[in-house]
């Protein structure tokens, strides 16, 4: 990583960024995921909504569309099966996103994944979002790395996970848990997994898809989850905590504004990306040394 | 003189008598080598498979389908098979009524015939009409005529009819498909309905009510089939026409849901439990469904390796409360809880957001104008 950003370009001081105009921001951009993530994000999407659309008419057999929608995808027999292989896909994703963690925060010493546990300033923020929606306070918090609705999303994806994939297992070897539980267990977590599902299709659907690209700042569509990237200038008014720490420790890289576009995996994230073509124009508007030899 | 002419009408009386029953006896006799030098032919075969028929004469009386010609007195129906070789089944045309049934329907076609049973239900006797030309033609006995489940009513007025109640009328209709299917009968007569509607005290299903979709004798549907009314895909809904509460909780089962979209791996309906003509009150202890010690050998015809733990799962027919199966209760009462806050939170949320987004824009607006 050092290397990398010692090749590409030296930085700039955390003054000159601060001292840029918003328009200047427009080209740089937040590198916040790193492959590893953006993999996990994907694996959850096409598994979920596989889950999501082989699950639904199971739970509704009274409902004629669903009865329907089981014949046009193949019967019951199929969609069952590609009920319980994406299931399987979403449980590895799971363990894949556990094994990420625990190698990043035990092997690779980082500390970034830990600032996923909520504290106390979460539920301030918390306190002080609804103080400014409803006009009790002028101006919202500002968040760090992860805000807690992001938190809170987490963690809800978390349980879901937990209660989803325990709750599908079982139902699926009743025999072989009954050996161990009793058969109450069977039941309970048939309606678990039934109801846990219609609330994470209602909480992806209303929160978190309105948060992540509905909301106008980033309507109608936000790729930040699959290009690993969000905006210099959205980043700055969303974390801007974060943002701020990344610009005075140096997390700064510059990179060639019509050349290829890194960072590869050699960058771990997060880290603020500029076009080079700021050094110049901040140097020159400083005054220290004209871009003479540009 | 008077002696000698009495003594003269004496023997002629005597003569006379010898003569008559000297012509008697020869005409006895040759009645009986006829009919034994006919015996020695075949007769025309039989049009319908005869396992399980052993009374031709029900059918195939002097009023029947296709009756036994006159010069057949004497026989009996342990003999009808000496001349008529069982034949392949009939091919019937199901548009024409098979002979006999014309004499049925001379009065049987007036819609407003119907009779007040002694408990006072209606009951109505028109057969005519839809009923005849397309649900009994239609029906697995479309080939079959009026007096074969009919066999008492082939002269008027009628015979052996109980008209006490309904419940009694339906005990003897019973008997009538008994009549051809005598292994069912062994189940049905011993089971939970035919025990309640055989000793008089329900009127609980009678073969039709099951059979039929319209709880009527002259529209049993085959067993298998897109028609079937007691396949896997319908026979739920069968059984849920009196059995209400149980087929909603029924509803709510895995069994239910796959069955309802056509498993074809024979997932569980209300008989694979309960039996389908031999089943049981559930508090029966042959029933095998009280206990799931028992009912786990119930479990076990589909589920292999059950155990008690397993059998234990199943909460027939009933819902959970804090008392009964109550993880089950507060699982289900848990989510409940977890659903209405996360919804609710998240939803007040959005909108308390997209509020202040469209405060801070009016008021921007206005700034500027």
């Amino acid at each position: 990583m050092q290397a990398t950003r010692e090749a590409v370009s030296p930085t700039l001081s955390a003054e000159a960024i601060a001292a840029l105009p918003d328009e200047a921001l427009e080209e740089a951009y937040v590198v916040r995921f790193d492959a590893h993530q953006r993999i996990q994000h994907m694996l959850m999407i096409g598994s979920f909504l596989a889950l999501v659309v082989t699950g639904f008419p199971q739970k509704f057999p009274s409902i004629e569309v669903c009865q329907w929608l089981m014949d046009a995808m193949g019967g019951i027999q199929t969609v069952r099966l590609v009920h319980r292989v994406a299931g399987g896909i979403l449980i590895f994703d799971g363990i894949y996103h556990m094994a990420y963690v625990s190698f990043t925060v035990l092997v690779l010493q980082r500390t970034g994944p830990l600032q996923m546990i909520p504290n106390v300033k979460d539920v301030k923020d918390a306190v002080r979002t609804v103080q400014y929606f409803l006009g009790m306070s002028l101006q919202p918090p500002k968040h760090s790395r992860f805000t807690y609705l992001e938190k809170f999303d987490y963690w809800a994806v978390f349980w879901g996970m937990v209660v989803m994939g325990g709750s599908g297992l079982i139902i699926l070897f009743p025999v072989l848990v009954t050996r161990l539980l009793p058969g109450q267990i069977i039941m309970a977590a048939f309606r678990a997994h039934s109801d846990e599902a219609l609330l994470a299709v209602t909480w992806i659907s209303v929160v978190h898809l309105f948060y992540v690209h509905l909301a106008p700042r980033v309507f109608p569509f936000n790729p930040s989850m699959f290009s690993g990237r969000v905006p210099a200038r959205r980043y700055r008014e969303e974390h801007p905590l974060e943002y701020a720490q990344l610009v005075e420790s140096g997390k700064v890289l510059m990179v060639p504004a019509d050349g290829p576009t890194p960072p590869g995996p050699a960058v771990n994230p997060p880290v603020v990306v500029f076009p080079d073509y700021l050094q110049a124009s901040t140097a020159s508007a400083d005054g220290e040394e004209p871009d003479s030899d540009a | 003189m008077v002696a000698l002419r009495s003594s003269k009408v004496a023997g002629l009386a005597l003569a006379l008598a010898l003569l008559t029953m000297a012509v008697a006896l020869f005409a006895l006799g040759k009645s009986t080598s006829r009919v034994g030098a006919q015996a020695l032919e075949q007769g025309p075969e039989i049009l319908h498979l005869v396992e399980g028929h052993s009374e031709c004469s029900r059918c195939h009386g002097a009023e029947g389908v296709r009756p036994t010609p006159s010069s057949h007195a004497g026989f009996t129906d342990e003999t009808c098979q000496d001349c008529h070789a069982p034949g392949p089944a009939p091919q019937l045309p199901k548009e024409n009524p098979p002979v006999g049934d014309s004499y049925c329907l001379n009065c049987h076609n007036n819609p407003n015939m119907a009779v007040r049973l002694g408990d006072g239900n209606l009951l109505s006797l028109y057969v005519a009409g839809s009923v005849y030309a397309t649900e009994l033609r239609q029906s697995v006995h479309g080939d079959i005529s009026c007096s074969t489940c009919h066999p008492d009513k082939g002269a008027y007025p009628h015979a052996g009819i109980d008209m006490s109640s309904r419940a009694a009328y339906r005990a003897r209709a019973v008997k009538e498909c008994a009549r051809c299917h005598a292994t069912v009968w062994e189940d049905y007569s011993q089971s939970a309905h035919g025990q309640a509607l055989l000793t008089g005290k329900s009127e609980s299903s009678a073969c039709y009510d099951c059979h039929s979709d319209n709880s009527s004798g002259h529209a049993i549907r085959p067993v298998t089939g897109p028609r079937a009314l007691v396949a896997p895909s319908a026979i739920f809904r069968q059984c849920g026409r009196c059995h209400s509460h149980e087929l909603d909780t029924y509803l709510e089962t895995s069994h239910a849901k796959v069955v309802r979209f056509g498993d074809p791996l024979d997932a569980a309906t209300c008989v694979t439990c309960h039996g389908a003509h031999d089943q049981k009150r559930v508090d029966d202890p042959l029933a095998n469904l009280t206990k799931p010690a028992l009912l786990v050998t119930v479990c076990q015809k589909c589920h292999d390796g059950a155990t008690d733990n397993f059998a234990a799962a199943w909460m027939g027919h009933r819902g959970a409360s804090a008392t009964r199966f109550p993880i089950v209760y507060f699982t289900e009462r848990f989510f409940v809880f977890l659903t209405a806050v996360m919804v609710g939170i998240g939803i007040i949320h959005v909108e308390l957001d997209s509020f202040r987004w469209l405060a801070n824009r009016l008021r921007r607006k206005r700034g500027q104008g």
